[in-house]
């Protein structure tokens, strides 16, 4: 599998104040293959939103280097190619969208890219279609609810046609129904479009559903691995003040009672099986 | 809760004066207007006004909405009228106390209302009929010309599409932001100017704050989105001027080269 | 003394193309010292029930009662219903504004009349109350982290000493951490001034955790009205409603169905794993013999 994505020995040095507040990255080394499904959480100040900038040089390291697709995120003159190839979106759901109409604003990042008007309402047909959000053309974005409008960003994003979808914690302000939607979407783009996905999480049921799991905490990786194998680990987690889903706690504190259950549980069936062995 | 916010007084409704390229209507109106200043006799009026009136039927706007734009003028018109009847010497047509009628004063009163109505009239015709965002497409075409000399027509462009675009979203802060003050005590209702005045803080403090965070986070997310200022920026909608906007072009240069030719044509 | 809520029903947009029947005949009252969870899909008329327990939404029809005001009386004193009614929106540090935190916590109270200084003192005990030392009185509420500035915010209206606090999602964009704190926080105040909470979640095990009493809405109408655990026993009916349950609840409903006799009353971690081990051991007991 081809490396799309090298963060090699990286460091952010804080931020201090206000609204420019941004945590440290002490020493992270980080690499994710194409088509790949990463989940990264980590409790707030742990780096996770800081590594995630870096990742389509919105940030750059003040020591170490991030290449996305074999290009160096320091080299001013790739730094365009480099965020098309690694689009982001972002928690806040209406900060996102600058145009009075969907359509239009799905069209801001090709118009960015100086393509012709034919190839630019291609896209954004396309990329519509592939959120689901095709009926919604000329809506006004005040109309729609939290989950559409994160939808409609991902589709302005999709419509420069990126290799690496990076999302920074997109349901943090969602309600149930939006972050299903959002995390459907978003799991459809990977497995038929082959699209890497980095998400940016602290909901659990998110992060369980990624190839990989990547704990962060005071700037550094803590853990990594399938999410079987992390959430595994509940001390680890608990430690660093994050959640494990609960079937996976109840296991764990069965195992600690004596109880022959297995640890790696993720899910109520895989427990409901595991007890009735 | 549902949020309907109709912004602008844009009458969505298909006619030929919609149908218009908006650049057209803008260099419609402006011409309009200039010639407006032009005119000085009855027959001229009566030209221009025909000419308006016309525009309005052809929008299949209701007549009501035009004569609405009135309302915030009507003082002025009041005002203006009564000051030309008193002030402009001439024949005395009545007189109140020392104010002195003149019948020249009528003329001239009549002459700036019937300017000031068409005004009015015209540009709230160009508002029925135009979106905001065709409105913000056709300066920026028209504009555009002018960037090499340093008007920054795309930037402009932007910032009022994106003032659009979060007014109603802004709105909707407001009002949580209310409630949220008023569930502490707050009261934005009593008091005298002043005291209203200062209760106004714990709500426009907020509303700023956030205001400059959202312009950093849209900022950002448009910089992901490789945007790098207009240079070598395309648009998808792109504005094209048809056969309809020839006929009205003509039709308003014929009008205006009448009343220029009435006023200066004729020795 | 409670709030009594009777056959309310409330219209947006009257008469208006845009007319959406947020309340459709509410009736519930509101007792001393309760925890209450209010659980609902979005646009089942939370919002609109809980703005109208401060007044900030006055009855169309029906009537609500504070402490025995009537609000849907013409004249009432709001001032005294928002003293008694603190209600704390979704993500309230979006409303602070004042220059240093002690001020921006002491609004509420000097809103209600209070002296300077009362207020000063107030506003000092809310702080400590949600867990915020003295060495944030000072600073500028936008110097803060996010967690920190909604407690502030929070403190802003316990400050004013309302006898019913209602939170709209006070967990909402808080890590694990921050929501056990704040959670942690909200039951021992609850245990300190006696006061009644009323939460109002998307969080199922948020609810499970501080509620005694979940109110479930659905549609404008009071879908359910009952003791935690007996609610959420009505998983089906709750996830066809597009809710969710904790996923205890549901291990334990699947293992009952498999016929392992666990008790069904289990909402949290620790319940379930002791209520499993349980079944676990008597079941080791039965292979020994």
């Amino acid at each position: 599998m081809t490396t799309i994505i090298s963060c090699q020995d990286i460091y952010h040095r804080y931020d201090a104040g206000g609204a420019g507040e941004v945590d440290a990255l002490d020493g992270v080394d980080l690499e994710i293959d194409e088509s790949e499904f990463v989940a990264i959480i980590g409790p707030n100040g742990s780096g996770k939103s800081t590594l995630a900038k870096h990742m389509n040089a919105l940030l750059l390291p003040h020591q170490g280097r991030v290449l996305v697709a074999g290009r160096d995120t320091k080299d001013p003159d790739l730094l365009w190619e480099i965020r098309r190839t690694a689009g982001m979106v972002f928690q806040n759901p209406d900060n996102q969208i600058v145009a009075t109409v969907v359509e239009e604003d799905v069209a801001f990042g090709p118009e960015n890219l100086g393509l012709c008007p034919e190839e630019i309402k291609r896209r954004v047909v396309e990329s519509l279609s592939a959120v689901e959000m095709t009926d919604y053309l000329k809506h006004a974005p005040h109309q729609l609810s939290g989950g559409q409008k994160q939808r409609v960003a991902i589709a302005g994003v999709l419509a420069m046609q990126p290799q690496v979808l990076v999302l920074d914690e997109p349901t943090a302000m969602l309600d149930p129904s939006g972050r299903r939607e959002v995390l459907e979407t978003v799991k459809r783009l990977n497995k038929q479009k082959g699209i890497t996905v980095v998400l940016i999480t602290h909901f659990m049921d998110e992060a369980v559903e990624a190839d990989r799991v990547i704990v962060m905490d005071a700037g550094k990786i803590v853990v990594a691995g399938p999410p079987r194998e992390v959430f595994s680990q509940v001390e680890v987690l608990r430690n660093v003040g994050l959640d494990v889903p609960q079937p996976t706690e109840v296991a764990h504190r069965l195992k600690a009672m004596g109880f022959d259950v297995p640890p790696d549980v993720l899910t109520v069936d895989e427990l409901v099986a595991a007890v009735c062995r | 809760m549902f949020r309907s916010v109709i912004i602008g007084q844009y009458y969505p409704v298909e006619s030929p004066v919609h149908a218009l390229d908006p650049r057209t209507k803008i260099l419609i109106t402006f011409a309009f207007i200039v010639v407006l200043f032009v005119a000085n006799n009855p027959a001229m009026y009566a030209v221009l006004a025909g000419f308006t009136l016309c525009s309005v039927a052809l929008s299949k706007v209701p007549p009501r909405l035009i004569i609405r734009g009135l309302r915030p003028i009507l003082f002025i018109l009041v005002f203006t009228l009564t000051l030309h009847l008193f002030m402009t010497q001439g024949e005395e047509l009545f007189r109140i106390g020392p104010l002195v009628a003149s019948k020249e004063g009528v003329v001239q009163g009549v002459y700036i209302a019937v300017r000031l109505i068409l005004l009015l009239f015209t540009t709230s015709l160009l508002t029925l009929t135009t979106s905001p965002i065709s409105l913000t497409d056709g300066l920026e075409s028209l504009m555009k010309p002018f960037s090499r000399v340093g008007v920054p027509a795309h930037e402009l462009a932007m910032m009022m599409t994106i003032a659009l675009r979060f007014i109603p979203t802004l709105m909707e802060e407001a009002e949580r932001v209310m409630k949220a003050q008023m569930a502490r005590g707050a009261d934005f209702e009593s008091g005298h100017i002043l005291q209203r005045a200062k209760s106004l803080v714990p709500l426009l403090v907020p509303l700023f704050v956030s205001a400059f965070r959202r312009a950093d986070d849209l900022a950002m997310a448009m910089e992901a989105r490789c945007y790098r200022g207009g240079e070598n920026r395309t648009r998808m909608k792109q504005l094209h001027a048809g056969q309809r906007d020839v006929v009205a072009g003509a039709a308003t240069l014929l009008v205006v080269s009448l009343v220029v030719f009435m006023r200066w044509g004729v020795r | 003394m409670p709030v009594i809520v009777e056959s309310l029903s409330y219209v947006y947009n009257k008469n208006s193309p845009f007319e959406v029947k947020a309340l459709d005949d509410v009736s519930l009252e509101i007792g001393d010292n309760e925890a209450i969870g209010l659980i609902g899909p979005t646009g089942s008329g939370k919002s609109t029930l809980v703005q109208h327990l401060n007044g900030l939404i006055r009855p169309q029809t029906g009537r609500v009662i504070v402490d025995g005001t009537d609000l849907s009386q013409k004249k009432v004193d709001m001032k005294k219903v928002r003293r008694r009614v603190g209600l704390v929106f979704q993500y309230p540090e979006y409303q602070l504004f004042e220059e240093t935190v002690l001020q921006d916590v002491a609004f509420g109270p000097k809103n209600l009349g209070y002296s300077q200084e009362e207020a000063e003192q107030r506003a000092k005990d809310a702080l400590l109350a949600v867990g915020l030392s003295s060495s944030v009185h000072m600073r500028s509420p936008f110097d803060l982290s996010g967690g920190q500035m909604r407690r502030v915010a929070i403190a802003g209206v316990l400050a004013m000493g309302p006898a019913i606090l209602v939170l709209d999602e006070p967990t909402a964009g808080l890590d694990p951490r921050g929501r056990d704190d704040l959670l942690r926080h909200l039951s021992s105040l609850r245990a300190e001034k006696q006061m009644t909470v009323v939460l109002v979640s998307h969080s199922m095990e948020d609810v499970a955790k501080v509620a005694e009493r979940v109110l479930v809405m659905q549609r404008g109408r009071i879908a359910k009205d009952g003791p935690t655990r007996e609610v959420f026993q009505a998983s089906e009916e709750l996830e066809a409603m597009g809710l969710g349950v904790p996923a205890v609840t549901r291990l334990m409903k699947r293992l009952g169905e498999k016929g392992k006799p666990v008790s069904q009353n289990a909402i949290t971690v620790e319940e379930a794993a002791e209520q499993i081990a349980r079944v676990l051991r008597a079941g080791e007991g039965e292979q020994h013999v």
